[in-house]
């Protein structure tokens, strides 16, 4: 369970962050758009 | 704690960067902004979002100081959570985000039951959230006291009041925006901390895994089996459908992307158990053996990560506070408005909204002095577990199922589940059943009862019952 934590899981939940930064600065990016566009 | 230079500043570009975010997506016009941000929002955006509000003080610190001292044990136990999430996000978040016309639990219920569910829902919500702000500001404030050294009264309102001026401000498109912010900072930043922990530790893996054997063996020697099947079941049913949850069901703009968000969030949920937990255990190799159970999270990262790391540590643990906290006010003010004074007036758009904004604040000045009052983390959560589900789970799972649900079997059901709960929790719960189960079991006989004897819905917006 340890290894699979240390060198299975680890990797992955790195990998969704960095996903979810490219997504949190496109969603902004959006969003700002439509409340300059109003 | 003395903390360099370099951490501070770490902590205060947090900070600074949390304003930013709230800047750019700040303006809300609507109500139904504040509330659902519009039903606008992408399952990524709804995934990054509903994991960083599952991901707080409890799932983070409070695992790692159990791991520390139960190995895998708690793991084992607390793990069951994810089946919870994967299952909302199969059966019920596609059913919630059906409801486009409404914006909080409260009006899913009172299309069902009418009113006075309505109200109790409103209720409910209102003080679930309020409770869980309170307790995850209890944390962050000690950590900003920790970090600070200031006294811990001030380091409460601070962490709860930027909470609350993020909340204020943007609605929930910005609560959601800097939610994602902050889960990629704490799913990169804790791994990582965990990774430097194996490198620098002074066990090898053999070692560190013998290590998580023994402890795990001896903690299960040391629990009882209803013990466990108790810490099991709250976590399993403890936090279904809770208002931040169905709230981002309710948020997401299509049905796929709220299904999406919710099953990528429930297997996120069991990777990061597991790497919390494995902290923990590595942290064996790392610190003292002596280090009380909740400093081990901190303590493991100030002797693993060099300067100006360590705050950036310092402020993710801050995030993970305050990620949980925007989701709860924002879903606590939302239901203020709509499912309990909506209950006795009927506020225009523009009425909603400031009232909605107003009600954050004050409703986090309510947490802050309860937070003075709150208990530890895992014991604050599973007294909330406690309340929520008996309550409303049963009567909740029938409105999105059942089309002729009865009125008076939605209100019962509520009613009968939480007093059966809270007698059993005062009575100390009697051959260590545990209370949730109790409360579940009362509320599902009330329902039965109150759909089979109940007389069908009249009207769309009232009950009779209290008409």
């Amino acid at each position: 369970m340890l290894q699979i934590a240390i060198y299975l899981f680890t990797p992955v939940a790195i990998i969704a962050g960095i996903a979810s930064l490219i997504s949190v600065v496109r969603f902004v990016i959006g969003v700002h758009a439509e409340i300059r566009k109003e | 704690m003395t903390l360099h230079f370099l951490d501070l500043v770490a902590v205060a570009c947090y900070f600074v960067l949390m304003g930013v975010l709230g800047y750019f997506t700040r303006r809300t016009k609507t109500f139904s902004e504040f509330a659902v941000g519009k039903h606008s929002v992408p399952g990524v955006m709804i995934f990054a979002s509903l994991a960083a509000t599952i991901v707080g003080p409890g799932f983070s610190v409070g695992v790692t100081s159990k791991s520390w001292e139960q190995g895998f044990l708690f793991y084992c136990l607390v793990v069951v959570f994810s089946i919870q999430i994967l299952t909302t996000g199969i059966l019920f978040a596609p059913r919630l985000a059906r409801h486009r016309d409404c914006n909080t639990l409260g009006d899913v219920m009172r299309k069902r039951y009418g009113r006075f569910a309505h109200l109790l829902t409103g209720i409910l919500s209102v003080g679930l959230c309020v409770g869980f702000t309170a307790v995850m500001g209890k944390v962050g404030g000690s950590t900003l006291h920790m970090i600070t050294g200031w006294p811990l009264v001030y380091c409460l309102i601070a962490v709860t009041g930027t909470t609350a001026l993020l909340t204020f401000t943007g609605g929930l498109r910005a609560t959601i925006a800097t939610e994602g912010m902050q889960f990629s900072m704490i799913a990169i930043v804790i791994p990582i901390t965990l990774l430097l922990g194996v490198s620098q530790s002074s066990l090898t893996m053999a070692e560190l895994s013998a290590k998580a054997s023994e402890l795990t063996s001896s903690a299960f020697k040391a629990t009882s089996g209803w013990q466990m099947f108790g810490i099991a079941i709250s976590f399993l049913l403890g936090e279904v459908l809770i208002p931040p949850y169905a709230n981002r069901a309710l948020a997401a703009k299509t049905q796929a992307a709220s299904k999406a968000g919710f099953l990528m969030a429930g297997i996120f949920v069991i990777i990061w158990l597991a790497i919390v937990a494995a902290f923990g255990i590595v942290a064996h190799g790392v610190i003292a053996p002596d280090t009380a159970p909740d400093d081990v999270f901190v303590t493991a990262g100030k002797a693993l990560l060099p300067i100006g790391v360590f705050g950036l540590l310092l402020a993710t643990i801050v995030a993970i506070v305050m990620s949980s906290q925007e989701a709860c006010l924002n879903a606590a003010a939302s239901s203020f408005v709509r499912d309990i004074v909506g209950i006795f007036a009927n506020p225009d758009e523009r009425a909603s909204l400031l009232l909605a904004k107003g009600s954050t604040i004050f409703l986090a000045a309510l947490a802050i002095v309860f937070a003075h009052f709150s208990p530890t983390i895992i014991e604050g959560l599973l007294f909330l577990y406690a309340i929520w589900a008996p309550c409303m789970i049963v009567p909740l799972i029938a409105a999105l199922f059942l089309e002729n649900a009865k009125p008076v079997a939605g209100w019962v059901s509520i009613l009968g589940g939480g007093v059966a709960s809270w007698a059993w929790q005062f009575a100390k719960e009697p051959g260590a059943v545990p209370a949730i189960l109790v409360g579940l079991t009362a509320s599902l006989i009330c329902f039965v009862l109150g759909q089979t004897f109940g007389t069908p819905k009249q009207r769309t917006d009232s009950s009779p019952q209290i008409a």
